[in-house]
């Protein structure tokens, strides 16, 4: 046992019980509902407490301490008469049982006491588990993750995992569920389906609006797979079962959602090809106002520094070639400063349209992670 | 409350009345990679939180028990869920097992419940699930 877990323990622990008999004792005069609270909570804390430390005898005890202290705190039981003077003996059986398992001595159950609380609680409290692991020992090696079952031939799994569409604001991210299941096995294949998205400008961005299917091919048993949506199963609707066949290949009926191809700055944003027949209704049924992607600042510092030289060094040349020049070399040159002058004219000279992409505001697209990275919104 | 300084390590936010708890979380935590700032009820979780943001020093992740003086650990998600930390991940860690009282913090959203004692490498295991994605 770390010692240093042992002392502040100890501390507590006597914190603790010296709260739980001046709240005893103060409630026979004034049972006030926090009092109460209090005093449960106390009870409460120092079951808990004695649970890391492996003191499974005052976990017993306190145990059954708690569940008469919560019959008072929901009005089930008034605190007066003889369980006050109970509870008051069970706190001074607690004080002794501490401190002689603090002393090194071995666990003690004061059965008389215990056998007086159990029949209050009439069989409502769930029964302590003396022997089942307790300490979470804080000196463990490097801790791994909790042992699977052993597995089980392999099988092909189809899973509909819709979850609840507020999902984000409990913290869970549907990408860590699907990167869990591909530890389990093979995950042939998942389709996300978006045929609920709204138009873009409907769109809430903290709801889920799309759901997947996904084929796994696994060995382990089907509660360990149920596990991966433990905490998301109960408002979703998470289906799994055998399937026999293996997952289409081609497009599904809601086939994911097109990527369109990377295009270079200044080209004309692509535009994602029509749907084949009797297909889902195209993903975005008004185009993008301004597509943009996001460039890292210093990127675009280097940009206009080159661009700016290359205006200066087209000056020099053309000064100092002057007139000498070849007729192919004048041609060139003209050609480069038309090209420059062109744009001007279009109202959009390069240097400028550079800085008006550095102008943007940052908030725009970029996210505050982004921000500290040094990137920014570009538009193309 | 205690907020650990100039630390690399993902941190966490663990708030428990109990110092023998947040003793042994924070052993366990700290073998696995996790800083932990610590706060004794939920007022002072959010006050944690408050002065997280102030310092953008976000936390991955909050771990909470239920049954803490001044603000209990439902009450306190409930407030969480209203700040700009609503999207990080909420563990319960409590010694409350009971079906009514999990809902109860499910609907004040919570991602997850972790009834104590514990065992160190299921909590490590809950506390990477959860934050897998920003590691």
């Amino acid at each position: 046992m770390d010692q240093k877990l042992l002392e502040i323990f100890a501390e507590e622990a006597r914190e603790i019980m010296d709260s739980l008999e001046e709240g005893l004792l103060a409630l026979e005069d004034d049972p006030e509902p926090e009092l109460v609270n209090g005093v449960f909570r106390a009870a409460h804390t120092m079951k808990g407490n004695a649970g890391i430390v492996g003191f499974d005898d005052v976990v017993e005890l306190t145990h059954l301490m708690e569940g008469v202290l919560d019959q008072m705190r929901q009005g089930r039981r008034p605190p007066q008469g003889q369980v006050m003077g109970l509870l008051l003996q069970a706190t001074d059986a607690l004080r002794s049982m501490v401190e002689h398992r603090l002393a090194g001595g071995p666990p003690r159950t004061p059965r008389e006491i215990m056998e007086q609380l159990a029949p209050l609680l009439g069989g409502e409290a769930p029964e302590a588990t003396p022997g089942a692991p307790l300490r979470p020992a804080p000196a463990a090696p490097v801790p791994r993750p909790p042992a699977r079952p052993e597995p089980s031939p392999r099988r092909r799994l189809h899973l509909n995992i819709r979850l609840q569409p507020n999902l984000f604001a409990t913290g869970t991210d549907p990408l860590q569920l699907l990167l869990e299941l591909e530890e389990l096995g093979e995950l042939e294949r998942v389709v996300c389906h978006v045929e609920g998205l709204p138009p873009f400008e409907q769109m809430d961005p903290f709801s889920l609006y799309v759901w997947w299917e996904a084929w796994l091919v696994t060995s382990h048993p089907l509660g360990t797979v149920q596990n991966v949506f433990m905490f998301v199963r109960d408002e979703g609707e998470v289906t799994i079962s055998e399937a026999e066949q293996a997952p289409p290949s081609g497009a599904s009926p809601a086939s994911p959602l097109p990527v369109p191809p990377a295009a270079p700055m200044g080209s004309t944003p692509p535009v994602a090809p029509a749907p084949p027949e009797g297909q889902p209704v195209p993903l975005r049924p008004t185009p993008l106002a301004a597509p943009t992607i996001r460039v890292d600042t210093s990127k675009l510092d280097k940009l206009v520094n080159l661009v700016g030289e290359m205006v200066i060094g087209l000056a020099r040349v053309t000064e100092s070639v002057g007139e000498r020049a070849n007729p192919e070399l004048q041609s060139a040159l003209e050609a480069m400063g038309h090209s420059l002058r062109e744009r001007e004219e279009e109202g959009s000279p390069w240097i400028g349209d550079i800085q008006a992409i550095q102008r943007l505001p940052d908030g725009r697209l970029a996210g505050a992670s982004d921000r500290r990275r040094g990137g920014a919104a570009v538009g193309y | 409350m205690a907020l650990p300084a100039g630390d690399e390590k993902p941190l966490v936010l663990l708030v428990d009345d109990s110092a023998t708890l947040r003793m042994s979380v924070r052993a366990v935590l700290d073998q696995a990679g996790y800083a932990l700032a610590e706060a004794r009820d939920g007022v002072e979780g959010l006050e944690a939180l408050q002065e997280m943001e102030r310092t953008g020093h976000w936390p991955v992740m909050i771990i909470s028990d239920v049954n803490m003086p001044r603000m209990d650990g439902i009450s306190f998600i409930s407030e969480v869920k209203k700040t700009p930390f609503k999207f990080l991940p909420i563990l319960v860690l409590t010694t409350e097992s009971e079906p009514g009282r999990k809902l109860e913090g499910k609907r004040a959203g919570a991602s997850g419940w972790l009834v104590k004692p514990f065992q160190p490498q299921t909590l490590v295991a809950v506390v990477k699930k959860f934050t897998r994605s920003l590691s």
